[in-house]
């Protein structure tokens, strides 16, 4: 047998530089390969990169949004014209998560989004993002209009509204299932507090429930499975719960706090701070919108655009039934008809404020439940992160009313702690955290 | 009449025997494909309809869990009939949907190989170079895409970016290490042959190495798109905006499981092609010694 | 003034069990234009002096000088046709020749090139086959293009390892025919060194015969000269009686029974 023995350091390193194009060149080695790529580079190179911005392209404006009821102010700016009244030219994309709304606002990918009131503080203390992020909040989109949903195990057991029973109930289910789960939406964000809160105003310990972030189909999905205690989420997942019978309506977040902020424009820094006419042409444009859902005659209509599939993609009387303030709760217990505290977008200026006060309360709620270890600096984070000069002179122009109780000290529905934003502190030595 | 018989029964004999060599013939031949073209069909029926046959059994039994297949099947033509229709960024059709999606796959498909073919040529050709690469192989290899996309975030500040970037960092693996051994099991002979008659580097390696290598670079090329195509449907959840991975999401967050899993069926028959388009090729350039 | 010589080589492999020698003591020296055989056992290290006469390997001890130079790598001045033919099997034969050609002889136009594979595919007749890939042509033919091939990059030296081993019996000797042709064609000016297991092809191909013992560390045993007169031919000069005496000779060398004798016969066993 030959036996040719070859060492591998006769043939040297084949370390070189190979140039891109001989490289390609040597890739076609075949003409049937080239034959077969070639539709592939076409498909590839015809349907462009999203992120390319071309000269007519950088006028645009991306606004994200969430597939949530609350969503509507930018919709409805969208659908009835009134971005194009204002001049401005804006696209609005749907996202996949709160997560990924913080990420293209953080990136500029998106110039501003429909978002938690709450996410700028969080992503910026590090609670929920990268801490020392900047996203500012331009005017606040809505109030109301979230709750608290148990799952069915609970009906009879504990009803809407009963708070006092909650712990008990809860501790039962602690020991028959060894842990009890609650969902909520983003760490730091709305639903998160709104949870906590209801949970130490219940005497729970958190510290012995899970309380995990995930999507709201997935929340349904599991509470479906008999996986999933409670959450707090938006409309229409609440409804969409008690439709379904799977849950049902312990208690509203108008209940927790009556009008709180939920919602807000958020924007990207530089957007805010570049394009500063455009932003305000956005923000009149939806704080019109924000007046035309507050006209109740509307809100059917409403319910049917932002029913519709490329927006909240929902059956439109779920929509509709809880945007009126009809609560059906579920579990038997009949429908909850709110007359003044549903969800809400203007109230006549009250809403779109976005006040610094409320900024440092749920700043104070992160100490308060141990997120933060260290008191953050309350009044500096909320002048650095809310726009409120610049709503001012939006609202001005537009005649809005300006509330002047921003910063007075104010209290929840649910606990009547007094909570001044002056002294945090204060505030924070009475209420009840993690452990009750 | 008994010669009748005797032709029709060996005729058949020879066709059940699956040899190529039916009979020189021409008409016994064609008969033969088209015999041979349609029991692959029946087969694959009979394959679908066992697994529809499970799917409605199911979805009977699980009270309001699994939609039936006809229902699906209902969505699924509702979608398809109409595969182009443009609403709006929020609301186009599944060709849309798919078109882009397609398009980021074979963005960082190819971007993937332009990385992958090189180091593995590397790799398989110098021991030196696998020593050092392999390590960083097996560990970077089993890596979800899911984790890289917070990294690909950071580094390219851009979610559609950052969905290219995991497409790439998932689905190079395949091909640099199938690429890496088509290299590494260069016969002697070969060798030898080109240290003989003093062949240079380039010619060593357009003529030697890369034509042995290719239908092993082609092999990975073929598992690799198939995890591209994997990948980006849990990227377009991840990241939002448009694509078939993004339809999925928006589905579920409808509560529509016809669409979700109608959209499964999309993805898996857009698979099944791509990956016979790459054994197609594979099958080209395979020589035999 | 030999134009081959191999002085007192010794070739050791290392491997993961040590290091194991192959051969030893090897002094050869070869005229040019001669045509030397190697013959002997499997794994007396036939091979590797070839291989070390090619450059594929290199002496522990000693060295191997052509025309005066010592032998450090492969080059063009040496063509070799290896046991398994070697053919790359993506190319044509035209291309496989060619490839060889321009690599070995890149220094010469492109035009100059073209027509040295031309010639020699003509020479052992395959020019209608020069667009087949390997697999579509049997292993004569692929020889034959292995042959050409070696031939074509016009070498001092041809080093052919076993060349028709793996053919059989017609086909090797019409390839004995063709390889003597070339030969001729090139006024006999190259040297042909063959390893081979063949006795027969050994007699009738050679000017010399180098009888190689056993490995390991195997040495040469003899060398005999083979006085036959060229040309040669099948029918004529295997009836010579010198022919049949070297035949002798190496059968006696390397056979170990040559004969049944009478402890092998059948015995009926008596009742």
């Amino acid at each position: 047998m030959g036996l040719l023995y070859v060492d591998n350091q006769t043939f040297g390193i084949y370390c070189e530089v190979i140039t891109l194009k001989r490289f390609i060149m040597e890739k076609i080695y075949n003409k049937s390969i080239l034959l077969l790529i070639a539709p592939f580079l076409l498909v590839m190179l015809s349907s462009s990169v999203p992120g390319k911005i071309n000269v007519a392209e950088k006028e645009v404006i991306h606004l994200g949004f969430i597939p949530l009821t609350d969503c509507a102010p930018i919709i409805m700016a969208k659908e009835l014209g009134l971005f194009a009244k204002y001049g401005v030219n804006v696209e609005v994309s749907k996202e996949a998560s709160w997560a990924n709304v913080r990420d293209k606002i953080l990136t500029g990918e998106l110039d501003g989004a429909h978002c938690l009131f709450s996410m700028p503080f969080s992503v910026y203390t590090g609670v929920g993002g990268k801490e020392g992020s900047e996203m500012k909040i331009a005017m606040v989109l809505s109030n109301n209009g979230q709750a608290i949903t148990l799952s069915k195990t609970f009906c009879g057991k504990v009803g809407f509204r009963q708070t006092n029973k909650v712990a008990a109930v809860v501790a039962a289910r602690l020991k028959a299932e060894k842990e009890v789960t609650f969902a909520m939406t983003f760490p730091g964000g709305t639903h998160d507090i709104w949870l906590r809160n209801w949970l130490a105003a219940a005497g729970v310990n958190q510290q012995t429930s899970k309380i995990i972030t995930i999507p709201p189909p997935q929340m349904v999905a599991n509470m479906k499975v008999g996986n999933m205690d409670g959450y707090c989420v938006g409309e229409p997942w609440n409804g969409v719960a008690v439709k379904q019978g799977i849950g049902f309506t312990e208690i509203s977040t108008q209940d927790i706090w009556k009008n709180h902020p939920e919602k807000a424009l958020v924007v990207n820094t530089k957007f805010s701070e570049t394009r500063r006419e455009d932003l305000k042409a956005v923000m009149k444009a939806v704080l019109e919108a924000c007046k035309w859902l507050d006209n109740r005659a509307n809100r059917k209509k409403a319910a049917e655009i932002i029913g519709k599939v490329p927006y909240v993609n929902a059956p439109a009387d779920v929509i509709e039934a809880r945007l009126m303030g009809d609560y059906n709760l579920g579990c038997d217990q009949g429908t909850e008809i709110y007359t003044d505290n549903y969800m809400l977008f203007h109230r006549n200026g009250e809403t779109n404020f976005p006040r610094k006060g409320h900024a440092i309360w749920f700043m104070a709620q992160y100490e308060r439940f141990d997120y933060l270890k260290q008191s953050p600096n309350y009044k500096a984070i909320a002048d650095k992160l809310i726009l409120q000069d610049l709503y001012k002179e939006v609202a001005t122009s537009m005649k809005i009313k300006i509330p002047d109780d921003d910063m007075k000290p104010f209290s929840l529905e649910i606990d009547k702690v007094k909570f001044d934003p002056n002294n945090p502190a204060e505030y924070l030595k009475v209420a009840k955290g993690i452990i009750p | 009449m008994k010669r009748a018989i005797a032709i029709t029964t060996s005729f058949t004999r020879e066709l059940f025997s699956g040899s190529e060599e039916v009979s020189s013939d021409g008409l016994f031949k064609f008969f033969g494909k088209i015999f041979r073209a349609l029991s692959n069909i029946v087969y694959s029926l009979l394959g679908f309809g066992i697994l529809i046959l499970a799917w409605q059994i199911i979805s009977k039994s699980s009270a309001d869990g699994l939609p039936t297949p006809i229902a699906t099947f209902q969505v699924l033509w509702e979608l398809v009939k109409d595969p182009f229709y443009d609403y709006g960024p929020n609301d186009k059709g599944i060709g849309l949907q798919l078109g882009s999606s397609l398009a980021r796959v074979f963005t960082g498909f190819f971007l993937g190989s332009l990385i992958a073919i090189p180091i593995g040529l590397l790799m398989g050709a110098n021991a030196f170079c696998r020593k050092v690469f392999y390590p960083i192989v097996q560990i970077l290899r089993p890596v979800s895409p899911l984790a890289w996309f917070p990294i690909g975030l950071v580094a390219f500040q851009s979610a559609s970016k950052a969905t290219i970037f995991i497409i790439v960092i998932t689905s190079l693996w395949p091909t640099l290490i199938n690429t890496a051994f088509g290299v590494a099991s260069l016969p002697d002979d070969h060798k030898n042959v080109a240290k003989a008659f003093g062949f240079s580097k380039w010619k060593y390696l357009t003529k030697v190495l890369l034509p042995f290598s290719l239908p092993h670079i082609i092999t990975g090329l073929r598992l690799s798109i198939g995890v591209a195509w994997l990948v980006i449907v849990a990227g377009e959840m991840l990241s939002g905006g448009m694509g078939i991975g993004f339809f999925v999401w928006d589905s579920w967050n409808a509560l529509s499981l016809e669409k979700v899993i109608s959209a499964i069926l999309i993805i898996g028959f857009v698979g099944l092609l791509l990956d016979k388009g790459f054994s197609y090729l594979e099958k080209k350039v395979t020589f035999s010694v | 003034m030999s134009y081959l010589k191999i002085e007192d080589m010794e070739i050791t492999f290392n491997s993961l069990k040590g290091s194991f020698t192959a051969v030893k003591n090897i002094n050869l020296e070869i005229e040019k234009g001669q045509i030397v055989s190697i013959i002997g056992h499997s794994g007396c290290g036939k091979s590797t002096i070839l291989n070390a006469i090619s450059g594929m390997v290199f002496p522990k001890k000693g060295k191997v000088t052509l025309n005066e130079r010592e032998i450090k790598g492969p080059g063009p001045d040496r063509g070799i046709v290896f046991q398994n033919y070697s053919l790359l099997p993506w190319l044509t034969v035209y291309q496989n020749i060619y490839e060889a050609v321009d690599a070995a002889l890149a220094s010469k136009p492109k035009a100059e090139k073209k027509e040295l594979v031309e010639k020699y595919i003509k020479m052992v007749n395959l020019w209608e086959h020069r667009e087949k890939h390997p697999k579509e042509i049997s292993g004569g033919m692929k020889q034959r293009v292995a042959i050409a091939r070696a031939f074509a990059i016009d070498p001092e030296v041809l080093l052919l390892d076993e060349p028709f081993g793996a053919l059989d019996a017609l086909t090797k000797a019409s390839l004995h025919i063709e390889l003597l042709k070339l030969w001729n064609l090139t006024q006999r000016s190259k040297t042909i060194v063959m390893v081979t297991h063949d006795i027969e092809e050994a007699v009738f191909l050679s000017d010399r015969i180098v009888v190689m013992n056993n490995g390991p560390a195997a040495t040469i045993r003899e060398i005999e000269e083979v006085h036959l007169p060229r040309p040669r031919n099948k029918i004529d000069t295997v009836n010579l009686p010198e022919y049949k005496s070297i035949r002798e000779r190496l059968l006696s060398l390397l056979v170990e029974k040559v004969e049944i004798d009478e402890s092998d016969f059948y015995k009926e066993k008596v009742a």
